[in-house]
């Protein structure tokens, strides 16, 4: 295994990158060397962030019955946006 | 312990699916939505309001899609909203070419190709096309999305 040292590393960077390495559970440095790798393909929210998401999620959902009673049957939704889209049909 | 989450990129069908009832499907794209934030966080072109609230808004009524605009507000975080801007256009139309789909369809698979997310659509003819060419992202038709 290898050992890197770093220097000149800015306080404010060192303070992130101690509480990420709390927020992300890792034991060492090299385990969040490696879920920050990991992270170009995932995300970590704060909480505040998260209740956001939640709570916009639950709202878009409830307007699933006035949706599901204004628009019945078909066009299909498929239907409805290819068409928006002008995709060819046949 | 803070979880992680995958990105996503779902097509505007699948919002509006969720919406819809009587739609194929429609539980399935609710059940995927329902896994936001906690194990997946959107990653969506600007024009996904366009779709989405132009949609609702001919299909029920204005004051509807307005709603759905503000919960598109909190569920996109805005880091993870690409604009539709005349470079992100530029780079994305050649994708037309490369997997032949179409030009709306290529702004969604450009978002998924550059933040490495998970693509997901009520279209398979468009997913097949993707899966094609074998990308370096996962893709899926609504119903084989395994998560």
């Amino acid at each position: 295994m290898a050992t890197i040292l770093i220097k000149n590393l800015p306080e404010d960077l060192l303070k992130e990158l101690k509480r990420l390495k709390v927020e992300l559970g890792c034991a060492t440095w090299a385990e969040l060397l490696a879920k920050l790798v990991e992270s170009e393909r995932a995300i970590s929210l704060t909480e505040e962030e998260m209740n956001e998401m939640k709570s916009g999620i639950q709202g878009f959902l409830k307007l699933r019955s006035v949706i599901s009673t204004a628009w019945t049957g078909r066009p299909t939704v498929l239907e409805e946006t290819r068409r928006s889209r002008a995709h060819e049909t046949g | 312990m803070k979880q992680v989450s995958r990105l996503l990129t779902l097509d505007s069908n699948v919002l509006i699916a969720a919406l819809k009832e009587d739609e194929p499907y429609s539980e399935k794209c609710l059940e995927i939505l329902r896994k936001v934030p906690d194990k997946f966080i959107l990653s969506e072109p600007s024009i996904i309001y366009q779709e989405v609230c132009g949609t609702l808004a001919r299909k029920a009524r204005a004051d509807v899609a307005d709603e759905a605009k503000k919960h598109l507000d909190l569920i996109i975080h805005p880091r993870l909203l690409a604009s539709c801007n005349r470079n992100f256009c530029v780079s994305a139309y050649l994708l037309c070419s490369e997997y032949n789909v179409y030009a709306i369809d290529a702004i969604y698979l450009k978002v998924a190709l550059n933040h490495q997310a998970i693509l997901v659509s009520l279209d398979k003819d468009f997913i097949d096309k993707v899966n094609s060419k074998k990308p370096n992202i996962e893709a899926y038709h609504v119903p084989e999305f395994p998560y």
